[in-house]
């Protein structure tokens, strides 16, 4: 009777460590994700270009942002942009710009703006530009119609 | 008097037995835990372009796995090929070096690894437990429907 009983001990000791033999595991998960956001695009919205009128040599020519021509940017609702822009010239005259900018179509509210600043497109994905600027043009220079090209650029910042 | 001593032998062995059977010392079952860290985010992507995570990147994904100390443990992973935002799914792709490791909690000291094969390694006696790090690739074509795209990545421990 004895012997049983302790073979049974045995034999169940024997078993026990079965779990610990046996194979175990363990799992976790984790999210991928990106978001895939829409192209960003850039508009002159205003009907005409920047225009400085008729100006004698040796005075500095100038137009209110609000006066002058605007930009609409459009992309992915809530994302920074970066915006810059330059100086530009036009023949031997050099055009420095002022640029005042607003989420909002509205030109009165905006505030300036320099080149390398970041905005964040609003709730539908748009953001507003008005550029002015001064022209100098100095004594002596001479008469005629000069023209040139001002860049505006707008980059998504976090892309 | 010979029975008495029988009966508190038989007595004594069955209830070592009985104890050791119900004794809640931990099994490896118990001391295997696997724990997600971070998700891994391949952050704002235009469409048409692509973009990479590597497992050193802040964006990788992580986990730990804690386990017995000197013990095997085979790691393996249920990696996604698409994810998807209602509909509309993008691939994405896991290589060669796509997943590290490290005995410490260092991806700069890490060992990198294919996740789509098991990696099997002994759990560090000190800590106890291995770091985990997981990137990948995403590709969108230039009609990719904005938005937030996603899917699930399993990990698996197990110890013998």
């Amino acid at each position: 009777m004895m012997r049983m009983v302790l073979v049974a001990a045995v034999a169940a000791l024997l078993a026990m460590p079965a779990g610990a033999q046996a194979q175990a595991s363990a799992s976790a998960d984790l999210t991928v994700s990106v978001t895939v956001i829409q192209g960003l695009s850039l508009t002159k919205t205003s009907a005409g270009d920047l225009d400085f009128g008729v100006h004698p040599a040796n005075t500095t020519a100038s137009v209110v942002p609000a006066s002058g021509a605007s930009f609409q940017a459009a992309g992915e609702a809530g994302q920074p942009i970066s915006v810059s822009f330059g100086t530009a010239a036009l023949g031997g005259l050099v055009f420095t710009p002022a640029v005042n900018a607003h989420d909002a179509d509205n030109a009165a509210a905006a505030s300036a703006l320099s080149s390398g600043s970041s905005v964040t497109l609003n709730g539908s994905g748009n953001y507003y530009f008005w550029v002015g600027g001064s022209l100098p043009i100095p004594a002596g220079h001479g008469p005629g119609a000069y023209t040139g090209t001002w860049t505006l650029s707008v980059a998504y910042s976090a892309l | 008097m010979a029975m008495r001593w029988s009966v508190r032998i038989v007595l004594g062995a069955a209830a070592i037995a009985a104890a050791l059977i119900t004794a809640p010392a931990p099994s490896f079952a118990q001391q295997l835990q696997v724990t997600r860290i971070q998700d891994l985010s391949f952050g704002a992507l235009l469409a048409g372009s692509t973009a990479a995570v590597p497992p050193a990147s802040p964006e990788a994904g992580k986990f730990t796995v804690r386990g017995v100390p000197n013990r095997p443990v085979v790691i393996t992973f249920a990696l996604p090929t698409l994810l998807h935002q209602g509909g509309a799914t993008l691939p994405v792709t896991f290589g060669a070096a796509s997943a590290a490791w490290s005995p410490v909690d260092d991806v700069s000291t890490a060992t990198y690894f294919n996740p789509a094969l098991p990696l099997s390694v002994d759990v560090p006696p000190g800590g106890r437990t291995i770091y985990i790090w997981i990137g990948g690739q995403v590709g969108t074509n230039p009609q990719q429907l904005p938005g937030g795209y996603a899917g699930p990545l399993v990990i698996t421990a197990v110890t013998s």
